[in-house]
């Protein structure tokens, strides 16, 4: 054996390449994530918007790595409005297959398949598009292949059951055809036919016409439906447009001449390079093509991104004429950048006329622009608002009152979906408020909005860190309070969705789920719909519900709710109604104290027969109060059903002694029962039954300890209560005993 | 002085007959059952080592917690996951033995040398893994970028050998899990305490006494790969606990800080694992890879693991 000393040079075990445009981002990974791979600072590096994670590259994953990995996913999660992975190297679809939230909430487009010929010892990949075959994915079947050297068969060479386990839960989901077009045109990925057709989008304002193309311009370019009809200015958007190729060029020369003639002029923003270099010469913009601004690709060596910026040829004209590009900063860091455009677009841009458009055409242009992006938005709300259905986390421990981080996880996945209708609210607050006002900046709690401020639930170390935020107020502490009771609500929300009880998911959170997205979901609706009243009622039933959530786990958590805010950040905005301001306000939990919230709410205590367990805060979304004990098991023996006590009833007290939780509910409950065991008589307890008012019930108690039902007795068996987060005509209604029609009486 | 007894347990005659005649050659006087049922206590007798299908596996359970001099050994054609319960919780569970079907038994080298190891106290050498004439290398590791190094010179070995680019990026982080294991997570100071377990991304430098020794070699049919540090602290359950919490729900939950990532990595890179732990002096960690093997044959081979006990 021969014995030798390492070399200590290195190389830089990991690259990242970023590549943006727009809202889109491409980071590109090559290389070995281990130890050294900074998760959360990379994630902090993140901005909002759709990115996209190219793991083509990646050799090694060691297990800390894997940790490193999920902190950075944990971290881009509350960030981005969507996340897709492209080109994934085996080894990462083992990661998929391994580890769970390896992927966040994110979508799995294409991955490589290793592929082995035996006759020629070679291993070969082959790019699989999850939404082309998903099929025969579905079915763990990918063909054999044909070998490029020798002509025999090449085998799939891993086991198809392992290799597509994740995929067998984790579906295709449609590719966006901006973000589609970004990858086949910018980064020249491949990406399903399906998701490059062009897309037109239309807008007519007077006399002038937007069309927004998005998808690839090719030979099924519809020019003779897009020509129909045109007049007056028209403005083509050409931001989304991706791969060109000659047929679609031919196609898009002939519009140009078609509709050169009954058109006044026609406008061409948002350009690609590519299409500036292939489209816009003299005789492609003909006699009325202007090209108002296009975009080119500037790199930043510090950041080591390339992102496509926009170019105003009005504006650069005269060094552009130089075949020259403008000097522009780094977006990111401030920094100077390099353009990165090919030498034939430099060459070609003193060719371009100089822009005369009037204002007034720029202005519609502008506005033409804001309802195009409304309109995304809009388009995509209601898919984040969409049920919250988890993905089965099979096998996973389902023990009574079980806490673990895989639950938090699961939790966290939730609080991503929220998230991303967060990050659209957000988006719209930006522009225009929650109710539509523009809000300028003018003054803010420290120079630069910290990452925190964009994410509602996530973990930094042995902590759980919760983000609460207000709407636009007048006053600032009406922010304040508005932003605490929203990051306490979301520390009680966390904790019921890591309460794995079945009984109790059936018994308590039941009880107020349907009420919490019900408000959240009606608020979401509508900031987007721009109703100013309707947002007004949903704000304020949405602010109503956190802040009895946050009392109620104040007053219930034994002290263990945090009392001091970790971090805040406000802004004051100058919006159309006057100086409002926005605040954001962060709590830490740590895990040990989490765990025990998590406990204590979930643990039962048992009396009579019956289990109850402690007023859980979230129910401040249903019910005005704070503090009592839920029933959720009442065994077939327990003398408390002849009071007619049943699952989900609310005990509030007994024999006048307020029930607090479920202990004081087992004190007051035995220590009742005993005395009346001695002089006999009736115990009464006080018991709210969903919507209802709360009410006596009452169960009688002879010398001796034996028990019967009492003829005063309210509470009779029932099945009627209401769980929907609306409320029915007929619990509306009632006043006295809800239950005085059911059949057993 | 008589030897120790072994009873094999296994319906096939021919495989019974075989693992009988390989644990002869451990100095074991053995007697085969090809009908596990219906043998009695007195049967049975006191046996040093039981050897049988994992098919019956709640019986050999029951025997051991009977006879308490009694070692076991289960065997199994399929994936052991369903076994990692039972060596979590029995101690002396010695070995979990993978087969290529139920119709082989299982490699002769895989039960020689748990069988010798449960009478003679002592590993195997590391050569023993290989045919007779193998080359290889050894380093001694003290810090993060020597074992970037290792792990590198490991990947450019097995790429040498003509394995695939996939063999030597799995041979690879297989080395650096072992080694981050007895870098990191075996220092103890004088009082016990782990020196760098806390933080992983630490820049460390051990002294070259408390340096951790890695070898990999190959006979051009199997790679062997073994991580040694001298402080023996690696124990059952964070071996098998660590599996059983990663195979358990088919994903691995990196909440809780994602102990047991590392036993999986390595789990997966294998054919066969050797743990030789002499708590406070020794840990050793063999990893062996059949290079005959494509990829897909190696997922679906159940693998071995060792455990002795005592630790």
């Amino acid at each position: 054996m021969q014995a030798a000393t390492t070399d200590p040079g290195q190389k830089p075990k990991l690259r990242i390449d970023k590549f943006s445009d727009g809202g889109i981002t491409c980071l590109k990974l090559a290389g070995t994530i281990d130890e050294q791979f900074e998760g959360k600072k990379i994630a902090a590096g993140v901005k909002g918007g759709t990115l996209l994670l190219d793991l083509a590259e990646i050799d090694r994953i060691s297990s800390f790595g894997i940790r490193e990995w999920v902190d950075f996913i944990t971290g881009i999660s509350g960030k981005v409005s969507s996340l897709w992975f492209v080109e994934c190297a085996p080894k990462v679809v083992d990661q998929f297959n391994m580890v769970a939230n390896f992927g966040g909430g994110g979508n799995l487009i294409s991955f490589y398949a290793p592929y082995r010929c035996d006759y020629c010892d070679d291993d070969r990949r082959r790019l699989v598009q999850v939404g082309a075959e998903w099929e025969q994915l579905k079915s763990g079947k990918l063909p054999e292949r044909v070998c490029e050297s020798c002509g025999n068969a090449e085998y799939f060479d891993e086991d198809p059951l392992t290799f597509f386990s994740f995929l067998q839960t984790h579906p295709p989901a449609e590719l966006p055809p901006d973000v589609a077009a970004f990858l086949a045109s910018r980064l020249n990925y491949a990406v399903a036919d399906g998701a490059r057709k062009l897309k037109i989008e239309k807008q007519i304002d007077g006399r002038a016409t937007y069309l927004k193309l998005s998808g690839d311009l090719d030979g099924a370019f519809p020019r003779e439906k897009l020509a129909e009809g045109l007049e007056g200015d028209v403005i083509f958007d050409l931001s989304g447009i991706g791969k060109i190729d000659p047929a679609g060029a031919a196609e898009w020369r002939q519009l140009m001449a078609q509709i050169a003639a009954p058109v006044e002029r026609i406008v061409l923003v948002g350009c690609p390079a590519a299409f500036v270099e292939r489209l816009t010469k003299a005789e492609d913009l003909a006699t009325k093509g202007i090209v108002l601004t296009f975009q080119m690709p500037y790199a930043c060596p510090t950041c080591r991104s390339t992102a496509a910026r926009e170019i105003d040829v009005a504006a650069h004209y005269d060094v552009l004429k130089f075949a020259t590009a403008p000097e522009l900063k780094c977006a990111d860091c401030g920094g100077p950048t390099s353009c990165a455009a090919s030498e034939p677009l430099l060459a070609h841009l003193p060719s371009l006329p100089r822009p005369d458009v009037p204002e007034q055409l720029k202005k519609q242009l502008k506005h033409f622009q804001e309802q195009s992006l409304q309109k995304a938005l809009a388009a995509k709300s209601p898919a984040a608002v969409a049920p919250l259905v988890l993905p089965a986390q099979p096998g996973a421990a389902t023990g009574r009152g079980g806490f673990s981080w895989l639950t938090v996880l699961v939790a966290v996945g939730i609080v991503l979906l929220i998230g991303g209708a967060f990050i659209v609210f957000k988006g719209l607050g930006n522009r225009g408020g929650t109710d539509g006002e523009v809000g300028e900046k003018i003054e803010a709690s420290q120079p630069n909005k910290p990452a925190w401020v964009d994410q509602t639930f996530f973990r930094e170390g042995d902590r759980l860190l919760f983000v609460g935020h207000s709407t636009l107020v007048a006053d600032k502490a009406d922010g304040f309070a508005e932003a605490e009771n929203g990051a306490m609500e979301e520390a009680a929300n966390q904790i019921g969705l890591s309460i794995r009880d079945p009984l109790w998911i059936d018994h308590v959170r039941s009880q107020f789920e349907a009420f919490r997205t019900k408000a959240i979901g009606d608020l979401e609706k509508a900031t987007v719909s721009g109703d100013a009243a309707e947002v007004e009622r949903a704000r304020r039933a949405a602010r109503d519900g956190k802040r009895r959530v946050a009392e109620a786990l104040k007053k219930t958590s034994g002290g263990l709710a945090p009392t001091e805010r970790s971090d805040l950040y406000w802004e004051k905005l100058k919006t159309a109604s006057g100086v409002k301001y926005q605040v954001s306000i962060r709590y830490a939990i740590p895990k040990a104290t989490f765990e025990k919230l998590v406990e204590s709410y979930a643990t039962p205590e048992t009396a009579m027969n019956a289990q109850a367990v402690s007023y859980f805060p979230s129910l401040g979304w249903r019910f005005d109060v704070s503090e009592g004990a839920v029933v959720i098991k009442v065994a077939n023996d327990s003398p408390l059903r002849f009071a007619g006590i049943q699952e989900e009833d609310l005990v509030l007290a007994g024999m006048d002694r307020v029930v607090h939780d479920a202990r004081s509910w087992k004190r007051v409950v035995e220590e009742e029962s005993a005395a009346l065991a001695r002089t006999g008589g009736a115990l009464v307890l006080k018991v709210k039954r969903g919507d209802a008012p709360a009410i006596d019930t009452r169960l009688r108690i002879a010398v001796g300890g034996a028990t019967s039902a009492d003829p005063n007795a309210k509470l009779h068996q029932t099945h009627n209560h209401n769980k929907t987060g609306t409320n029915s005509a007929k619990t509306k209604n009632q006043t006295g005993n809800i239950w005085d029609d059911n059949p057993e009486e | 002085m008589s030897s120790p007894q072994a009873v094999v347990l296994e319906r096939n005659k021919l495989v019974n007959r075989r693992i009988s005649r390989v644990l002869g050659c451990a100095g074991f006087e053995v007697r085969g059952f090809e009908e596990p049922e219906k043998i009695d206590a007195q049967a049975l007798g006191e046996p040093h080592l039981i050897v049988g299908d994992a098919f019956d596996a709640d019986l050999m359970m029951k025997w051991l917690r009977q006879v308490s001099s009694a070692r076991a050994i289960f065997y199994t054609g399929e994936a052991l996951d369903r076994l990692l319960g039972k060596a979590l919780e029995e101690p002396r569970l010695v070995a979990l033995v993978g087969r290529a079907s139920f119709e082989v038994p299982p490699r002769e080298d895989d039960l020689l040398h748990i069988a010798r190891r449960t009478v003679v106290k002592e590993s195997a050498p590391f050569d023993s893994h290989l045919a007779w004439g193998a080359s290889g290398s050894a380093y001694s590791l003290t810090d993060a970028r020597e074992r970037d190094a290792a792990v590198a010179q490991v990947m450019a070995f097995t790429a040498k050998l003509g394995a695939p680019k996939r063999v030597s990026e799995m041979l690879g982080e297989l080395v650096h899990e072992l080694v981050m294991n007895a870098l990191y997570d075996a220092p103890v100071d004088a009082q016990g305490h782990a020196r760098f377990a806390h933080d992983r991304k630490a820049e460390i430098k051990l002294d070259t006494a408390d340096a951790a020794t890695l070898r990999f070699a190959s006979d051009g049919v199997r790679v062997a790969v073994e991580v040694t540090d001298r402080f023996g602290r690696l124990n059952r359950t964070h071996v098998f606990g660590g599996l059983v919490r990663a195979l358990k729900s088919g994903q691995m939950d990196t909440g809780g800080g994602g102990a047991g990532l590392g036993m999986m990595v390595a789990y997966r890179s294998t054919t066969a694992l050797f743990y030789d732990v002499e708590p406070g002096r020794r840990t050793r960690v063999t990893g062996l890879f059949d290079l005959d093997l494509n990829l897909r044959e190696f997922r679906l081979l159940p693998k071995t693991i060792h455990f002795p006990e005592g630790h």
